[in-house]
């Protein structure tokens, strides 16, 4: 279980960082995912690939891009160089258009967006459900549709040893958009400063009425 | 909706051949529609309109029977479906899913669409705002297949006291937060389960009103 105490999760901020563009729908470039399941009736309906944006609001574009349209991870391309540089390479990328951008602010349009990919993460663990304090109300054989009670997870445990070693990582099967990673990225992050990374310990408690952990006094107190 | 009005209404000469002429047109290949013309009409556009969005929120179980008549009389010349949709146009479907909706355009479209359901902003409140239950930023997501939610619905507004005399700019960080974190966690969740997080959001009592 000590473990699980060296783990973060991390996401976007920009409801906390409002000065930050955000993607609102993406427009596939590739092959559609779409499932849907003959036992749950849940549907999984995705690009599979590339996909172009419609961005819209803020005055900067961040390094980390929130995305309402699906919970995409899309990361600037400074952030994935850096990663690639510093060894963290449990991931791939695949880049993303930018199609449109609907904001007022002359600061945001007259600068050249950066270069974003969609990150899908290599790395693997598995989450202890029962560990992490969730009951599980449904989860379909099939599809792994999972219902729990709580329904949103307050902290994750993974369960012991079965993380593969990588930095970054998730559990692809029960929460393929949480994504979790050991104390290197925020200390990547913390020394490039890049923007709009949203950091908690793993184990929680989440806290979404805060900014998330501020990891410059956390690396400092280390 | 003409079941509706006559419910409330009673067998006025209007809402009697406005349920006969949806009825006929109906059993008429591609004809649909005449009820809504025949209020129109009678009513005047605006108060039709007012009274049709009232109608959408409010129709009673009973009438909701009757409704399903109608549309099965429909089903038989496919013209189910074609009536005006606040989320826009279904874009695919399979049996027993929810189809997904295009997501709606303007920000400010629930504003009218509460105002238009007789939702009006409340008298007490200094700063009264439209507030997206079902988050603005999030619209794509949520109208997507298996959900088909379209976030500008004025069942899924409510009024709230703006900053400074109230508390929404204060708690709209969290409460986005929120969803952001249920939608992670649950990707592909069903129409049903926002419905039920919803619920639970709202009797948190963490995102008040006032």
């Amino acid at each position: 279980m000590k473990e699980n105490e060296l783990f973060f999760t991390f996401s976007d901020n920009t409801f906390y960082s409002k000065r930050f563009t955000w993607a609102t729908s993406i427009i596939p470039r590739s092959a559609m995912i779409h499932r849907k399941c003959s036992n749950c009736n849940a549907v999984e309906n995705y690009p599979s690939g590339e996909f172009d944006v419609v961005l819209e609001k803020g005055s900067e574009f961040p390094d980390v891009l929130g995305c309402g349209a699906y919970p995409f991870l899309i990361l600037s391309e400074r952030v994935i160089s850096t990663l690639v540089a510093e060894r963290i390479s449990a991931f791939h990328t695949i880049p993303i258009g930018i199609s449109d951008i609907r904001s007022k602010s002359n600061t945001l349009m007259e600068r050249i967006p950066p270069k974003y990919y969609r990150i899908e993460i290599d790395g693997s663990c598995q989450i202890d459900l029962k560990a992490s304090g969730l009951e599980v109300v449904r989860h379909c054989p099939e599809c792994h549709h999972l219902v729990t009670k709580p329904r949103v997870p307050n902290g994750l445990l993974i369960i012991s040893g079965s993380r593969d070693k990588s930095d970054i990582f998730r559990d692809s099967q029960l929460y393929p958009r949480i994504y979790f990673c050991n104390d290197r990225l925020p200390g990547i992050v913390n020394r490039y400063k890049f923007t709009n990374f949203r950091f908690e310990f793993m184990k929680g408690p989440w806290n979404s009425s805060s900014r998330g952990l501020d990891i410059t006094k956390l690396f400092n107190q280390v | 909706m003409d079941i509706y009005f006559i419910q409330t209404e009673g067998w006025t000469p209007n809402n009697t051949v406005a349920l006969c002429a949806d009825i006929a047109m109906a059993i008429v290949p591609i004809g649909t529609g005449a009820g809504p013309a025949i209020q129109v009409a009678s009513r005047g556009p605006k108060a039709a309109a007012a009274a049709y969005a009232h109608a959408a929120v409010h129709v009673p179980e009973w009438a909701r029977f009757g409704q399903t008549g109608v549309k099965l009389l429909q089903s038989v010349d496919g013209t189910v479906g074609n009536s005006p949709d606040l989320g826009g146009n279904a874009n695919s479907t399979g049996p027993g899913s929810i189809p997904g909706i295009t997501p709606p355009s303007q920000h400010s479209g629930l504003k009218s669409a509460m105002n238009a359901a007789g939702n009006n902003a409340p008298v007490n409140m200094l700063r009264p705002q439209a507030h997206h239950n079902l988050p603005w930023k999030f619209r794509d997501w949520f109208a997507g297949e298996g959900r088909g939610l379209n976030v500008n619905d004025p069942q899924f507004g409510r009024w709230v006291e703006g900053s400074p005399v109230g508390r929404h700019q204060n708690w709209t960080p969290e409460y986005n937060r929120r969803w952001s974190d249920f939608i992670r966690a649950n990707p592909n969740a069903t129409r049903q389960e926002v419905l039920d997080y919803l619920d639970e959001l709202l009797a948190s009592g963490e995102f008040p009103n006032q």
